[in-house]
């Protein structure tokens, strides 16, 4: 099967250690129980298995601690295979990933005994510990048996929903491992991709993208929606996650706006000079390309950069101070490509930071900034000195360093630079003094005012004493005489003199093509030089034959009086010489020079065909190609496309549709409707886009509610069949539900917008923090809108619901970022650490078991989705002199510290002028308290709205917190206060663990109460809504009928709190809380009392 | 995407293999072994491409670490990884050897497995590493143990958990420079520059968080380029001149997005040491000491070395514990060493005479002279002369 070495261990390898050193074997013979080997080894397993049999966890481990050792030592371990399987049920966590390592090592040899392990890894894939699942993921998805393949996709597509973001990220690594056992998954795979990609944690983002890259690069279309949130999270994402983002976005950068440099010139050029601008300017091809387009088609009009491409550049910046020198030049690759030639430079100062790391990270940045120095001198010119190489650098260091150098070397600092290479040239590194002549030799040609000085040192270089110096330079000056028109008589005398003496063929030769090429101005010594040749002829280098055979043609056009029988003597001799090449050419030389019968037509022009004026050889960098490949990448370095390689692709002429990314900003809902259970969205009033910008949205949306309309009613007739089948239902049902709730979840947002935009259309003014009149009556519009479009009698509605609710448990990890604080608009870091603790973990496993358990439980429990707390007044827009503050509770993880209450405060300015500075001042609060500010912002324009995140430790108390909001010229004092609903965080717990503690519980610390309820209120939903509304606590699955039980812990001291509901028919009940606060106790029952009765 | 990960001894044996893609065969292995390990001539390069594989190694004293790859993977990133692994396998073990990585087999192939998931790098920092990768004993975690190392390992602040008290809260700064510079043979100043580095000893409860204020151009003394953050001294006799770093980089604790916007560092520690800042400045630097050498190589079996150090601070300082390193060359068969001041002896083992004294003032000046006994060897290659180092505290 497929698996073909996926996970060899290291067993393979020790098991036939190097033939060549072969101290492997010894080890074997040493051993004291070689004798009795077998025997031995058999009597060990057998200990082994009943130590794994054991019921003692320390037992276990012990053992699983020597299969693994025997697993590193190459010894075969297989036949234990059963024996281990067997613990991978074991609950310690130890031996279960010593467990998860044998596994992954044996697996691939014994596929079948393998399958039978993969029923445990489903288990364990519903383990209450995070760790454990994950883990259980990953081990699954490393045996490398395509047959599972299916299995695999189906655990991850659960892990994908999972509620702890740990195991998502999981999920996303395992995606590309299905992938590679069985590419024909990949439309599931990137369905599910999608998904991971809108996830909002930022542990999870970077493995999404990971995932992205591997599966689907090409579908750029996924990245629109989330390419702003993944900008904002960028900072918080772990440093290799944020490498593998940088990247992605590099190549999305390229391929959605249009480029930055392409009109750097300028409004006010006139044409002409454009033009010569564009003769001088060194830009790359594709860029002048792309200036000759715009120009065709407009005048150069001003570059305006799109203000998303702005938000990676902003937001990257930060990330150069990065210890991770990968990031820093994920970054400086980023700029490199993507940022306006003016605000590239911006990376230099931390590439050169780079430099102090160690010596292969410096390599590689070296090797990059080799690129872009060519591309833009200008950017590390003030760093010239960090390039200067030291004597204790590695060789292949300073060959790059000394790369760098000449191609910084400018008529201002060449001076600088020629000293400095002065004295590389005596470096006892032979390599490195003749890259440094080379280097002398560049400068010269690119510098025309220093050739005449660079060539007078290298003609001193050329009496050096080392003789590789000498002929370096040599073969140098040849170059920079050839480029040079004016005569260098003495310059060629002095050479014709050195060949006596110099002895490394490439220099002879060299020598002896000038002479001949300029004989004509040495006319009396070239002669001679080929007279000298001529007797040494036997004993030359290939090479060096070539260029004397050479040198004879050339003087015998010349001065054929002279050195006709030199000439012929030579020919002569090269007609036997061994090298076919040599006798091939005299043959041909002698045709053309030394024609036996009449000249040909050949012969003739042989003056023309041998003395033609040459063109000049370049010198240039060998980093001169490199830049076809992105920098940073592996194909850079090694300069040729490694596998997976993909280009960079080029600027787009026109920018692709903007508004493809922008996204409907969901504000936590204000009020919650019990019966739409519709989440209230904020008008397309984005932090980043201005608010026109949401008019073709508008369309776009209609018409996919149009659409959606369809789907809907398919969709509702799917599960009528269902309700009905619910009882019977076969496993492949499982798969439709859980393909279907995203579907439907879908359909329902659409419509949200159109119901957003609608309500902003009657009341453009309203805030989405409207007071409570005011959103049930926009509920009443919410219920309108949603009945017409749809068409649904009212009847259908009933037998609908409960299919509702569970579609929403099944989808509850999708749901709950969304309705957390949206980092975007807030424009801080964003938080989905919330799904992390939010409740329901017990649950939701049940529910992805089967079905039937799905109806089950969902017949015990109401999902405690999107039940928000309304947002309370701070500062009116009276007292606050325009500035109208309200907070929220978004019951959410603090991200500043988990003893934090979350709170989400919006200011709006209700004033005629710009507002900035608002800030936090000074605080008072009592001890044990913290606040945490938010962020400063910086202006607030008139009618515009924002919302920050803050968190304050309450300490378990409802006392206030008192702080100042300062804006640029007042302070307004407010407080706040929260109600001890707030102070809850969710718990997870089971049935019967709550009773066990509640049982602990009792006396002093349990509060209990008559409750009357309404009785058209006793249903299970509107008992956990109304409970939901006054506290951050979580259901706990029930298995009486009529019992809520509710559990959470407080904040600060993690101090359990249960709440217990119990409701007859008649709508009398009794509500219970347990908690050792008696003050927390007594109060949050009076809340949850009112909360009911209401 | 590494494709795979190996460890081999000096002598190119395997120590450690690890494969996580197909795409990597077996024959890898040894083809890094015969065209890099055993290869004929030096291979400098750390990146190696043999047949559209690419290895990147690096060595570390007798070991080789190299990662495999057919993909077109981010370089910096690759060798950033392969340097933490050996930081991470230094915390677990000490020295990175082939006697402990022989005996921490088990332990490896687990950190392994965390750190890297299909070639994926991961999560790297030891400190949460350590939290549930153990190898002493069986330790039964209580539930609440667990859950701190799942909220620590899973949760948004990777690097502290939470629940620490100390009785003493303390909290400790090192500053740490070392002042780096490239001179010309006839003694010029070429380039220099200044390294710092903030060590930070934490011993705080609870979540603290820190929070350290930066003006634009962070006020530091000019002198010595030595930190100086405390001492008041020098400020009116060499001006106030203020230092801008030139570019800095932090732990992975501080907020950078608020580094940017505000100037200030703040961050929640991780408990214990480690290091919170590095920083470069280029500007004002004046050297503390000046060492001036002279080697003359008296035939090829003598060599006489002197070494004049001068101190080029003010007369009321004193330098403590200074410390000039010496290199002599491989062959060095004895040294005799006269100095006026101090101790200085020659170390074979380090190849090196260490001169040592204990206290320096301001603008004096110390001498020492050496003659060194060569042995006769056929290696034509000159000495390369490698840089004297110096330490000293102020």
């Amino acid at each position: 099967m497929a698996g073909n070495g996926g996970f060899q261990a290291s067993g393979g390898y020790n098991d036939r250690p190097p033939s060549s050193t072969g101290s492997g074997e010894p080890d074997v013979g040493v051993d004291p129980a070689s004798s009795s080997f077998f025997n031995n080894e058999f009597k060990r397993h057998e200990d082994l298995k009943m130590m794994l049999d054991s019921n003692k966890d320390s037992q276990k481990l012990d053992a699983m601690k020597r299969i693994v050792g025997m697993v590193a030592k190459g010894k075969d371990a297989s036949d234990l295979f059963p024996a281990v399987v067997k613990n991978v049920v074991c609950k310690n966590l130890e031996v279960k990933k010593l467990v998860y390592v044998y596994l992954t090592r044996y697996a691939e040899e014994q596929q079948d005994l393998a399958l039978l392990s993969i029923s445990t890894f489903q288990r364990a894939l519903k383990d209450p510990n995070q760790l454990i699942r994950a883990s259980a993921l990953r081990v699954l998805s490393s045996i490398r048996v395509q047959m599972i393949a299916p299995i695999m996709m189906l655990s991850i597509k659960e892990a994908v929903m999972d509620m702890s973001p740990y195991v998502r990220k999981t999920a996303a690594h395992a995606i590309p491992k299905v992938y590679s056992i069985d590419p024909e998954q990949k439309d599931q795979l990137v369905e599910v991709i999608e998904k991971l990609l809108a996830d909002k944690t930022t542990l999870v983002a970077g493995s999404a993208i990971q995932a992205f890259e591997e599966v689907c690069p090409e579908r750029s279309d996924l990245i629109h929606k989330n390419y702003r949130k993944l900008c904002n999270l960028l900072v918080d994402v772990e440093e290799w996650g944020q490498v593998v983002i940088i990247n992605m976005l590099t190549r999305y950068v390229r391929s959605q706006f249009i480029n930055p440099n392409a009109d750097n010139v300028g409004d006010e050029v006139d044409k002409p000079f454009y033009e010569s601008e564009k003769d001088s300017n060194d830009d790359d091809d594709d860029d002048d390309d792309d200036k000759e387009e715009a120009k065709a088609k407009t005048k150069p009009k001003q570059y305006v950069m799109d203000s998303d491409h702005r938000l990676i550049l902003r937001q990257c910046k930060p990330l150069l101070n990065s210890r991770n020198a990968a990031v820093v030049m994920a970054v400086a690759q980023l700029y490199h490509h993507c940022a306006p030639k003016s605000e590239v430079s911006t990376v230099a100062r931390s590439l050169i930071r780079l430099l102090r790391s160690h010596s292969e990270v410096q390599y590689v940045v070296l090797s990059n900034i080799a690129t872009m120095s060519l591309k833009q001198k200008g950017m590390f010119e003030p760093f010239l000195k960090s390039f200067y190489v030291r004597s204790n650098d590695a060789t292949h260091i300073k060959l790059l360093k000394l790369e760098i150098l000449t191609s910084l070397a400018t008529e201002t600092n060449i001076a600088t630079i020629l000293r400095e290479l002065q004295t590389y040239v005596t470096s006892s590194d032979k390599e490195f003094a003749a890259a440094t002549i080379q280097a002398i030799g560049r400068c010269a040609s690119n510098i025309s005012e220093v050739t005449d000085t660079c060539l007078n040192g290298l003609v001193l270089l050329m009496s050096n004493r080392d003789e590789s110096v000498v002929a370096e330079s040599v073969v140098v000056i040849k170059k920079l005489l050839q480029m040079q028109s004016s005569t260098h008589k003495d310059i060629i005398i002095h050479m014709a003199r050195m060949v006596d003496n110099i002895t490394v063929p490439m220099a002879r030769a060299s020598i002896l093509w000038l002479i001949g090429e300029y004989s004509e101005r040495v006319p009396k010594i070239a002669p001679d030089v080929l007279r000298k040749m001529a007797k040494t002829f036997i004993q030359e280098e290939d090479i060096v034959k070539l260029q004397i055979l050479n040198l004879g043609a050339k003087l015998m056009i010349t001065n054929s009086k002279q050195t006709k029988l030199l000439c012929q003597y030579v020919f002569n001799l090269a007609k036997y010489d061994q090298n076919y090449d040599i006798r091939d050419r005299s043959r041909f030389l002698r045709a053309l020079v030394l024609p036996t019968g009449e000249k040909g037509q050949l012969a003739k022009h042989a003056k023309k065909i041998f003395l033609s004026t040459k063109p000049a050889p370049v010198l240039e960098s060998k980093f001169k190609d490199r830049d076809q490949y992105q920098l940073g990448t592996l194909s850079h370095i090694i300069n040729m496309g490694a596998t997976g390689y993909q280009q960079l692709p080029e600027w787009p002429e026109v920018a692709p549709d903007p508004s493809v990314r922008n996204v409907e900003v969901v504000m936590p809902w204000s009020e919650k409707t019990p019966l739409t259970k519709k989440q209230k969205q904020k008008p397309e009033k984005s932090f980043y886009s201005s608010t026109e910008s949401s008019s073709p949205e508008d369309s776009s949306d209609d018409e996919d509610s149009d659409d959606e309309s369809e789907d809907e009613e398919t969709d509702s007739d799917d599960e009528k069949s269902e309700d009905s089948e619910e009882d019977s239902e076969s496993s492949d049902d499982t798969d439709i539900e859980k393909y279907k709730p995203k579907k439907e979840e879908k359909v329902e947002k659409k419509k949200e917008v159109v119901v957003a935009e609608s309500e902003s259309e009657e009341d453009s003014s309203e805030e989405e923090d409207s007071s409570d009149d005011e959103s049930s009556t926009e509920s009443e519009v919410e219920v309108k809108k949603k009945k017409s479009p749809v068409k649904k009698p009212p009847a259908k509605k009933a037998p609908k619901k409960p299919s509702q609710d569970l579609d929403l448990l099944l989808d509850f990890g999708d749901d709950v970022p969304s309705g957390g604080p949206v980092g975007g608009a807030g424009g801080g870091p964003t938080i989905g650490a919330g799904d992390l603790l939010t409740p329901l973990s017990a649950l939701n496993i049940d529910n992805t078991s089967s079905a039937t358990n799905t109806a089950s439980a969902s017949s015990q429990m109401f999902a405690p989705v999107q039940v928000q707390s309304k947002s309370r007044e701070l500062l009116n827009k009276m007292a606050g002199d325009g500035l109208s503050v309200t907070y929220k509770f978004t019951r959410t993880i603090s991200i500043f510290s988990p003893k934090m209450v979350s709170i989400e405060l919006s200011f709006t300015n209700g004033s005629d002028k710009t507002l900035s500075g608002i800030k936090i001042g000074q605080k008072k609060i009592q001890s044990g308290m913290e606040i945490h500010d938010f962020p400063e912002i910086a202006a607030l324009a008139p009618k515009n709205s924002t919302t920050v995140l803050m968190a304050i430790n309450f300490n378990d108390t409802t006392q206030p917190a008192g702080f100042e909001i300062c804006t640029e010229e007042k302070k307004f004092n407010v407080s706040i206060s929260a109600p001890v609903g707030e102070l809850l965080q969710p718990y997870n717990i089971h049935e019967k663990e709550f009773i066990k503690e509640q049982g602990k519980l009792s006396g002093m610390n349990e509060n209990t109460a008559k409750v009357k309820i309404e009785e058209d209120k006793t249903d299970m939903k509107s008992v956990v809504t109304a409970v939901y509304r006054v506290a951050n606590v979580v259901q706990v699955p029930s298995s009486e009928d009529g019992t809520y039980r509710f559990a959470a812990q407080t904040m600060a001291s993690n101090i359990p709190v249960l709440t217990t509901v119990s409701v007859k028919d008649d709508g009398t009940g009794k509500l219970t809380v347990n908690c050792e606060k008696m003050v927390i106790g007594t109060m949050l029952m009076k809340d949850v009392k009112g909360s009911l009765e209401s | 995407m590494i494709g795979g990960l190996f460890i081999y001894n000096h002598k190119g044996e395997v120590l450690i293999s690890r494969v996580y893609r197909d795409d990597i065969g077996r024959n890898a292995v040894d083809a890094f072994r015969v065209n890099v390990i055993h290869a004929r001539q030096q291979v400098r390069s750390p990146v190696t491409n043999i047949a559209r594989t690419s290895f990147f190694h690096i060595k570390r004293s007798n070991i080789w670490l190299a990662a495999v790859t057919k993909q077109n993977v981010n370089a910096a990133m690759v060798f950033e990884f392969l340097h933490k692994m050996t930081d991470v396998m230094a915390a677990y073990f000490g020295k990175v050897t082939e006697e402990n990585i022989k005996n921490n087999f088990v332990l490896i192939y687990e950190i392994l497995d965390e750190i890297l998931d299909f070639g994926y790098p991961q999560n790297t920092d030891t400190g949460i590493l350590k939290t549930f990768i153990t190898q002493q004993g069986v330790k039964t975690q209580s539930k609440e143990e667990t859950s701190q190392i799942t909220s620590q390992v899973t949760g948004q602040i990777g690097w502290r958990r939470e629940g620490i008290k100390y009785r003493r809260n303390e909290l400790f700064l090192d500053v740490l420079e070392s002042v780096n510079l490239l001179m010309s043979p006839q003694g010029q100043v070429l380039s220099a520059h200044v390294a710092g580095r903030i060590i930070m000893k934490s011993y705080l409860s609870g979540m603290p968080e820190c929070k350290f204020g930066i003006n634009d151009k962070v006020l530091m003394e000019s002198k010595g380029g030595k930190s100086g953050q405390d001492d008041g001294r020098g400020t009116s006799s060499s001006g106030k001149t203020s230092i801008a770093i030139d570019d800095c980089q932090f732990h992975q604790c501080v907020k950078l997005s608020k580094f940017e916007t505000e100037h200030s560092i703040s961050f929640i520690p991780p408990d214990g040491e480690f290091e919170l800042m590095r920083y470069r400045t280029t500007k004002d630097i004046s050297l503390p000491f000046r060492i001036i050498p002279l080697v003359r190589e008296v035939g090829r079996q003598k060599m006489e070395v002197k070494v004049v150090v001068k101190s080029n601070f003010k007369p009321s300082l004193l330098a403590q514990k200074v410390e000039v390193r010496i290199p002599t060359p491989l062959n060095t068969s004895g040294v005799q060493v006269i100095c006026m001041k101090g101790k200085a002896k020659y170390k074979a083992s380090e190849n090196a005479i260490v001169w040592k004294i204990k206290r320096m003032g301001g603008m004096k000046e110390c001498q020492l002279s050496a003659e060194i006994e060569l042995l006769n060897t056929n290696d034509k290659r000159k000495w390369t002369r490698p840089p004297i180092s110096m330490n000293f505290e102020v």
